[in-house]
């Protein structure tokens, strides 16, 4: 069990955002975190990955209570994420931009980093290598490596973003709905690209709408609506649960009565 | 695929780039050194070149780490005032002076960033306004420190370094010229590390540099403290050139200038700090009375570029160039 | 007793000059999220055209007045048309960025225009000095306490009644869903600033026979208004209103029995104050916000 989130809520005023949720990921496994607009996915998110503070529940990340912690006390932990619209660090090429992922593998600070020590030189090509091998491992050419990293196609972007968070060396990813606005292609390249992540050991918990990629590489689902978890299980129990048809998945037709 | 040697040789490279640019600026500094024989060039240029060293300060903090201050003058006057103070009733050596001038305006800074830089955009603006201001007053009312506006400090022995006395505009240029390319020379350095890019990617999103492992805090911190350590490293300097001078140099004036140094050179790049800088300095000697017309080109001028040109107006007039060679080669 | 009660009242006349400038603040932020680093400007143009027509061109005071308000409304107007409408990047630093622009330029052009002396306007007169138990009432902070009794009154009626004000508030809280009823942000903006340049405006001829008007004047009130502003809670008007009277008043205090040197010291340490420790103030809504 690395990531353990128990009871997890968040209110705005009079809003429930996030009601009490629970769910578990475990390395290796890609769980996937779905529901309507509104349901409180990326809310959830958040909170995992200290961008806001839970209103209550509790958080273990491979045992220990993370609840409450910063995103950078959390990425030293080992948890990274993606966003829903690529961050991405304009005036800054592809390969710096995927360095920055590696930045906590280094200890150069400003006084070494100003007087160029051989030591930290030494680590700069660490860290380069460090990127160079994130790059190709999302299949990212290398031709691309010194364009700004702002100006490549949208599927190209989520690569470098995936790619960054790769860099950090994590073992928890966090992955916000990386397959919006790609196009069928680039959607399989994505879903091939996560299950892969998830072969190499990673603990995934993705976010997603699109059901056929769900589906299709997720061990484990959670659905939410309203803020609330209703249902999870494995894709094909989800799939079959009559309050996620209602809520989400779709309803079939009724035919007209009789006259 | 190109090799992964030729990708880390054309990444170096740019950093090469800029060193060579470093040279090239002493190549210059040099040249014009032996050149120049005119007091009132050199004096220009003295001047350009301290406050360059400042505006470089202001380049990491407003252009590299995006927080916006306008409150520098303070450091300025926290630099002038402890060398002046140091030399004239202490009896301290001028480069003493001048190192505890830059350590008191750096540790000044980094006393007061940690709250200031708890402040969103706005409020950091504003808050580190009236903290400039707040020093300004403090420096015109502490006359028995300071001088205050009158008489301020006088008779502040020029810098000397042993027995080399720096009382000429000449003397003086070769040593602004040397330290303004060896904080050159760092400010490249850091810019081309890996705390260059975490300021980079802070300002775009620290919420995004901080799950990755930055440390935000430390970083608007730090960056925060060597910009005022540069700052009253050139209030130093700027003391001891001017040998008299009161509390009216360190308003909010000189605070907007820095922010405009920055700006009208380029916020992407060390160099832009360096065009400001003599942009601002040398600008005012092409038009008579300019104190009188000062604030409204200053005003024009800084609306101008922040309203078209917001990456300041060096980047502009490249992109622009860019572009027009773009459509050319189109044809 | 005595003097502390006019100390008091100074520092209410004063302070009423602060919430107008707050409000002015208070109206562009709430219309366009954008906090406008010219707003003191607003005031020091409205005290220095009057003054200047006054002294100048022999202008009587009321015509003065007039014509520096709508001199002003249309200067404001102008920023956000030419410079905040206009700016490439529409960021909180970009528009930050471009009213600081704004400040110099406007600044700039009353130094070269009315130049570098202070001037004062004649009181206003009409209304009469009052004493009350040795103490004074002047004309002049009659008409000042009594105009922000106005502005406050029709600014409350035109955001609570009129048609406009409920645009206004609508455009500010969702810009999209006003835009799908008809209601133009760009429009609202210009009204916003141009409301804001009017009472800051009127604000800076008030205070312009007590104080003088001077194209240094603008940072102060500037500074100031918006301590003002957030010692009240940014975004709410009633506490402009209130922070300004309060900053007026702790500034008059402490220069009547502590210090007077570094009177203009008080407010900015006291929105330092704020900013660090308490940014929400006395009636604002404190909001969480990250990236």
């Amino acid at each position: 069990m690395t990531l353990e989130v128990q009871n997890f809520s968040k209110r705005y005023g009079g809003l429930i955002a996030v009601d009490r949720v629970t769910l578990t990921a475990t390395p290796g496994d890609i769980t996937a975190l779905i529901g309507p607009n509104g349901a409180g996915k990326t809310t959830l998110l958040n909170l995992i990955s200290g961008v806001i503070m839970t209103d209550g529940g509790e958080c273990l990340l491979f045992g220990e209570s993370v609840a409450g912690r910063t995103p950078h006390e959390l990425a030293h932990l080992g948890l990274t994420r993606t966003y829903q619209s690529p961050q991405l660090f304009d005036e800054m090429n592809v390969l710096e931009t995927v360095m920055v992922g590696a930045h906590q593998h280094g200890t150069a600070g400003f006084i070494s980093s100003m007087f160029r020590m051989r030591r930290t030189r030494k680590e700069e090509t660490r860290l380069e290598e460090q990127a160079l091998r994130a790059i190709e491992r999302v299949g990212l050419p290398r031709s691309l490596l010194l364009r700004p990293a702002v100006d490549l196609a949208y599927g190209l972007q989520r690569r470098v973003e995936i790619a960054r968070a790769l860099a950090m060396q994590p073992r928890v990813v966090l992955l916000d709905e990386p397959a919006a606005g790609l196009n069928q292609q680039e959607k399989r390249e994505l879903a091939s690209l996560v299950q892969s992540l998830a072969s190499d050991g990673l603990t995934v918990l993705l976010v997603e709408h699109d059901m056929d990629i769900v589906m299709g590489i997720s061990q484990h689902v959670v659905v939410m609506n309203f803020g609330c978890k209703i249902a999870e299980g494995t894709p094909a129990e989800v799939q079959a649960n009559q309050a996620v048809i209602d809520a989400y998945l779709g309803v079939e037709a009724e035919e007209p009565a009789d006259a | 695929m190109a090799p992964v040697e030729d990708v880390r040789g054309r990444v170096a490279r740019r950093y090469w780039r800029d060193v060579t640019g470093v040279a090239c600026l002493a190549v210059i500094a040099l040249a014009i050194g032996l050149t120049v024989t005119r007091s009132y060039y050199l004096s220009m240029l003295v001047y350009s070149a301290i406050f360059a060293i400042a505006a470089l300060g202001m380049s990491l903090l407003f252009g590299f780490a995006g927080q916006i201050s306008v409150g520098q003058a303070a450091f300025f006057g926290v630099g002038a005032y402890t060398s002046a103070l140091l030399v004239m009733r202490l009896g301290l050596p001028p480069l003493l002076g001048m190192v505890c001038a830059t350590a008191l305006a750096g540790v000044f800074g980094w006393l007061v960033s940690r709250p200031l830089l708890r402040l969103t955009t706005n409020y950091l603006a504003m808050g580190t306004l009236a903290f400039g201001v707040i020093c300004f007053i403090v420096f015109a009312q502490l006359r028995f420190i300071t001088g205050g506006i009158d008489p301020g400090i006088v008779g502040l022995a020029p810098f000397s370094i042993g027995p080399i006395v720096l009382d000429e505009p000449r003397k003086m240029y070769w040593l602004v010229a040397m330290v303004l390319c060896i904080v050159m020379l760092l400010v490249i350095n850091l810019v081309h590390s890996r705390i260059g890019r975490a300021l980079k990617a802070l300002k775009v999103s620290e919420v995004a540099a901080a799950g990755l492992g930055v440390d935000v805090v430390r970083c608007k911190v730090a960056t925060f403290t060597l910009a005022a350590a540069l700052t009253g490293l050139a209030g130093s300097l700027y003391a001891h050139f001017q040998t008299a001078f009161n509390a009216t140099v360190f308003g909010v004036g000189l605070s907007i200038e820095l922010l405009i140094m920055v700006v009208v050179g380029s916020v992407a790049t060390p160099w832009g700090a360096l065009f400001g800088a003599l942009f601002v300095t040398i600008l005012p000697s092409f038009l008579d009375d300019f104190e009188h017309y000062k604030l409204l080109v200053w005003g024009v001028v800084m609306s101008a570029v922040m309203i078209y040109m917001p990456d300041g107006f060096g980047k502009g007039v490249v992109d622009v160039a860019v572009s027009l060679f773009k459509r050319r080669r189109l044809k | 007793m005595a003097q502390f009660l006019q100390i008091v009242l100074a520092g209410i006349s004063i302070g009423a000059i602060y919430s107008l400038a707050a409000l002015g603040f208070t109206i562009v932020f709430n219309a366009t999220k954008v906090t406008n680093f010219a707003n003191g400007e607003f005031v020091m143009m409205g005290g220095l055209v009057a003054a200047s027509l006054v002294s100048n061109a022999q202008w009587p005071v009321p015509a003065a007045v007039a014509l520096a308000v709508v001199v002003v409304t249309a200067l404001g107007i102008a920023l956000d048309k030419f410079g905040v409408q206009q700016a490439r990047r529409k960021t909180i630093l970009g528009y930050a960025m471009v009213t600081i622009g704004a400040s110099l330029l406007y600044r700039g052009i009353m130094q070269v225009s009315a130049g570098r002396d202070v001037l004062f306007l004649p009181n206003f007169g009409v209304l009469p000095d009052l004493r009350l138990f040795d103490v004074y009432f002047t004309s002049q902070s009659t008409w000042i306490l009594l105009t922000l009794v106005i502005v406050s009154g029709a600014l409350s009626y035109l955001f609570l009644r009129t048609r406009i004000g409920k645009a206004m508030r609508a455009a500010s809280q969702s810009p999209r869903a006003a835009a799908l009823c008809g209601i133009e942000p760009a429009r609202m903006s210009a009204l916003a600033f141009g409301m804001a340049a009017a009472a800051g405006a009127l604000a800076g001829a008030l205070v312009a026979p007590v104080g003088g008007a001077f194209f240094e004047y603008g940072l102060g009130f500037g500074l100031k208004g918006f301590a003002a502003a957030v010692l009240g809670g940014f975004g709410s008007p009633v506490g402009a209103v209130i922070g300004g009277l309060l900053i007026g008043l702790l500034e008059s205090l402490s220069a009547g029995y502590l210090s007077s040197a570094y009177k203009d010291a008080v407010a900015l340490a006291i929105l330092l104050g704020l900013l660090l420790a308490w940014p929400s103030g006395l009636l604002g809504r404190v909001e969480a916000r990250r990236v």
